[in-house]
């Protein structure tokens, strides 16, 4: 954590935020979005509580 | 001096659980006392439905699971008239009031809810997982609330005057008062000594085909042994509305024979019962 | 070559160890479904129906408070009994495959301070049999009839347990190095293959007195003991003690290790106990962390069961008691991370994550005061319609299990980013992509927790169903994060550059913490235990045998805290006994100069 909070602060005095950090971490939350979605409609549907694709019940 | 200090803050710790759980709400919950039934003749119809109430919010504990809080359909605050009536409407249900009309397919209804819940399930206070079929609701006559046919029949009193309907129960009698009475034994005929002599003394021969009666107004049970577990053959004569037989209705048999049997001739009819061949097939 | 032969016949013989205990944990179940003799040729007669001349009454005393307090304390000592050989068998597995000796002194220390309480547990354990079969013997004869042969395996196992447990301990030393330390471990293995199923044996009783299976309505016996034994509440109560087991035991060595650490006057010894400390309390969280999920699962077993004793739980008269849980297990965590919080002090990168304490201060006595407020004053059904269901129109809605599962989850998860810097706080990542995996981390750590608030306020909008069914998505992304991030920090700091920790660097105020946790835990025990017991309400076993005694009401919480209270202090000074036991065995008196050396100088 404090490596990358310190790329995060100062560079050069500039605060710089580089692109590749950003498209990391926006891969990042994509990534585990898709994981929790895909466990979140698994766990419901195998509780025998059928959900739409939005989660809501059916 | 260590220890005194660790000692010190342990016991204030522990005091300060012990004081919070002395400054909430303390309540006792004592075992449900013994109600007295009220005796015939002192009961009137009035008296019938306000003991109905009475158990519907004590020893039937049906508040804990009919409230607001969704768990089950709230009786008490419904409008009883048109939620029952919409109730045999639904093309789901398929219980012991069909075919019946007006007050008296109320009252099945309300007893068929409490003897076999799982017959018709409210769409979505079903079991999870279930799809509505089967009711987290536990069978009311038996453990562990067990009310009585007597207490059962208050409380459907108390639904059917709250609904607005006709009160069709009977008013509570001496003994027994449903459908059928077992036959009145005495002891001086003491212990039936074998499986045929207890089922001529309790009269099972009158309606089940046994020893050659015929009777038809109970199921067949030759054969009966391949059918149930000795367990559930006993469960059938101890608390006959726990399971009815396709095609029969609840309350036909006689619901007291827990009292009149003793162990050894509950114990001769199970067996014979258990080993009774099935009928030759007729071509 | 030779080596290698060598190393692969003791790889053979530990294998043939292990076998051997997996058939000890498998023969009483295979005894136990072979007695199928019974079922439908036995009597076939009802329970029995004790009035009340059956109770015996022994000299005014309560005979319920009685066998209430022997049995907690059986508990509280049985418990730590079988706790401390598991973990220390780990630390001794860690100390074997890292070759770091002090990871096996340690355990060694630790299992000196169990040998103790050994006896003492058996001791409690022979006064409740005493106590039972005195007090309540129709209810005893039953329980008897139904788990017959079960019984004298039962007595057969902890024949086992003593013999393997004095052969643990007593061959420490003589089986120290190389292929002997792995015999010995192979004997630990055992003795926790006979601890644990002595515990399955025991929670057999307690399950079947709640939930009855291999019996019919009427209580005759149809069913094998096997079928008795696995009644429905029998495994999420095996699976909650197993894992609340090693969270007791970690917390009450932890406050060994703390008092130790105060009244030591050398900086090496200082040293030792606080890195002993900080195992105690990783042990604590470690076996903690799960237990939600434990306790969720024998809660929907008993949901299921019976609604009606799912609802006397939660909703019923005992609601208010998992408010006084909450706080309890506010306490826990709030202690276990105090003490986290202040183990970043011991290194000096530790400073770098100060900043971030002050949040997870914020997630986690919020989430303890959103946990602590009660939804409705629900008490008798009786008081149910009387009130209406009332609940306070704001405060309200956090008192229901959406608001509650949002609260707790949190707090595991920022308990775990405590434990997570503090691992961290001694280490300089060497990998290349160690900012990704920063990136990573952090993605986890955001989308988990909008997870497990967005399922928890999807529960307000969804039917009750749903509701209870969204608190499974909630556990699961707890566990998840867990997980995850344990794997992803594995990786990311091998090979890390470790700076100095400096072992013993810790405030006095941070050992209190260490006392919190076994104080707060031993209560909370007992509370969950009257808990337990008073499901049955009114019932020996419930809906088969009814409780015909002069107790059988529920007492109040009032009361009940008083016993507990009372039992907790009687624990807290045995505890202490033992503690100082332990050390008593290992001082020695100087021999003194006598008169006649004395005269020769």
């Amino acid at each position: 954590m404090t490596m990358a909070s310190r790329q995060f602060i100062k560079e050069d005095g500039v605060n710089v935020l580089k692109i590749s950090q950003v498209a990391v971490f926006s891969a990042a939350l994509l990534f585990w979005a898709a994981y929790f979605y895909t466990i979140d409609h698994a766990i419901m549907e195998g509780q025998g509580l059928p959900v739409a694709w939005t989660l809501m019940p059916k | 001096m260590t220890l005194l200090r660790v000692l010190v803050f342990s016991t204030s710790i522990l005091l300060v659980y012990t004081l919070f759980a002395n400054i909430l709400p303390q309540v006792q919950s004592n075992p449900p006392a013994e109600e007295e039934p009220p005796v015939a003749g002192d009961l009137d119809q009035a008296g019938q439905i306000a003991w109905g109430e009475k158990l519907f919010k004590g020893k039937g504990t049906c508040t804990l699971c009919h409230n607001d809080l969704g768990r089950a359909p709230n009786l008490l605050a419904m409008d009883l008239n048109t939620v029952f009536a919409d109730r045999l409407k639904d093309s789901r249900y398929d219980g012991a009031a069909k075919g019946l009309d007006g007050a008296k397919a109320i009252e099945a209804y309300i007893h068929e809810s409490m003897i076999s819940p799982s017959a018709y399930v409210v769409a979505g206070f079903g079991k999870k997982g279930s799809s509505d079929t089967v009711s987290p609701m536990p069978v009311i006559s038996g453990p562990p609330i067990s009310l009585s046919e007597a207490e059962s029949n208050a409380v459907v009193a108390f639904l059917q005057d709250k609904g607005g309907f006709e009160v069709t129960v009977p008013l509570p009698s001496g003994g027994g008062d449903s459908a059928a009475s077992s036959p009145d034994v005495t002891e001086e005929d003491g212990p039936a000594e074998t499986a045929e002599a207890a089922l001529e003394k309790f009269n099972c021969v009158a309606c089940h085909d046994l020893l050659g009666s015929g009777g038809d107004v109970g199921p067949q049970l030759a054969g009966i042994g391949k059918r149930m577990s000795v367990a559930e053959i006993q469960t059938s004569i101890l608390t006959p509305n726990a399971k009815i037989a396709e095609g029969f209705e609840p309350d036909t048999m006689p619901p007291d024979y827990k009292e009149q049997l003793r162990v050894s001739e509950l114990q001769l009819i199970v067996d014979y019962l258990s080993t009774l061949a099935e009928p030759e097939v007729a071509q | 070559m030779d080596l290698d032969a060598e190393m692969m016949a003791f790889k053979f013989k530990v294998l043939l160890v292990g076998l051997i205990a997996g058939l000890i944990f498998l023969l009483p179940d295979l005894v136990m479904a072979a007695d199928a003799v019974q079922a439908g040729g036995g009597d076939l007669l009802p329970a029995p129906k004790p009035t009340r001349a059956d109770y015996l009454t022994v000299g005014g005393i309560s005979s319920r408070t009685l066998v209430w307090g022997l049995a907690q304390m059986h508990l509280f000592l049985a418990a730590f009994v079988l706790a401390v050989p598991f973990f220390v068998l780990c630390i001794e597995f860690t100390g074997a495959v890292s070759k770091d000796q002090r990871y096996d002194a340690m355990a060694y220390e630790f299992m000196k301070i169990s040998m103790a309480a050994y006896s003492f547990t058996a001791l409690v354990g022979g006064g409740l049999a005493i106590a039972v079969f005195l007090l309540y013997p129709t209810l005893m004869g039953y329980l008897l009839k139904v788990f017959r042969g079960q019984t004298l395996i039962y007595a057969i196992l902890f024949l086992g347990e003593s013999v393997c447990l004095y052969i643990y301990f007593y061959s420490w030393q003589a089986l120290r190095y190389g292929n002997r330390k792995w015999a010995h471990m192979s004997i630990g293995l055992i003795l926790n293959t006979v601890g644990l199923t002595l515990m399955f044996v025991a929670n057999a009783w307690a399950s079947f007195m709640m939930s009855p299976a291999g019996v019919d309505p009427t209580g005759a016996i149809t069913g094998t003991v096997w079928e008795a034994t696995r009644n429905p509440l029998w495994n999420p109560l095996n699976l909650h003690r197993f894992l609340a087991n090693i969270a007791y035991g970690g917390a009450i060595v932890g406050a060994y290790a703390a008092y130790r650490f105060l009244s030591v006057k050398t900086d090496e010894l200082r040293a030792h106990y606080d890195w002993m400390g900080y195992t105690s309390n990783v042990i604590a969280i470690i076996g903690f962390l799960p237990l939600p999920f434990a306790g969720y699962w024998l809660m929907a077993e008993i949901y299921a069961y019976s609604q009606q004793m799912g609802i006397t739980a939660m909703g019923g008269i005992l609601a208010w008691l998992f408010i006084i849980q909450a706080v309890l297990i506010g306490t826990i965590l709030l202690g276990a991370n105090y003490y986290l919080w202040c183990g970043l002090g011991r290194s000096d990168r530790g400073q770098l994550y100060a900043p971030y304490v002050k949040y997870i201060a914020i997630v986690i006595i919020g989430g303890f005061l959103v946990w602590v407020t009660p939804h409705s004053l629900i008490l008798t059904p009786q008081e149910i319609q009387a009130l209406g269901g009332t609940h306070h129109k704001i405060l309200g809605p956090l008192g229901i299990m959406p608001a509650k599962n949002i609260a707790v989850n949190l707090m595991l998860v920022f308990t775990f980013m405590s434990f997570q810097m503090f691992f961290r706080s001694s280490r300089v990542a060497t990998v290349a992509w160690a900012d990704k995996g920063n990136a990573l981390v952090i993605a986890l750590y955001t989308v988990g927790c909008l997870n497990i608030i967005g399922a928890g306020i999807y529960g307000y909008l969804t039917p009750t169903v749903y509701k209870v069914g969204a608190s499974v998505p909630q556990v699961v992304t707890t566990l998840s994060i867990i997980i995850f991030c344990g794997v992803i920090d594995y990786f990311m700091f091998r090979g890390a550059t470790k700076t100095k920790i400096f072992w013993g660097r810790m405030s006095t105020r941070s050992q209190y913490a260490l006392f919190v946790l076994p104080v707060a835990f031993t209560w909370l025990m007992a509370l969950m235990g009257y808990i337990r017991s008073s499901l049955r309400t009114h019932w020996h076993v419930y809906t088969i045998m009814k409780d015909n005694s002069p107790e059988a009401f529920i007492p109040t919480i009032g009361q009940a805290g008083n016993v507990i209270t009372v039992i907790t202090l009687a624990f807290m000074a045995l505890i202490l006994f033992i503690f100082w036991l332990s050390q008593l065995g290992a001082t020695k008196q100087i021999e003194p100069l006598s008169d006649a050396k004395l005269e020769d100088a």
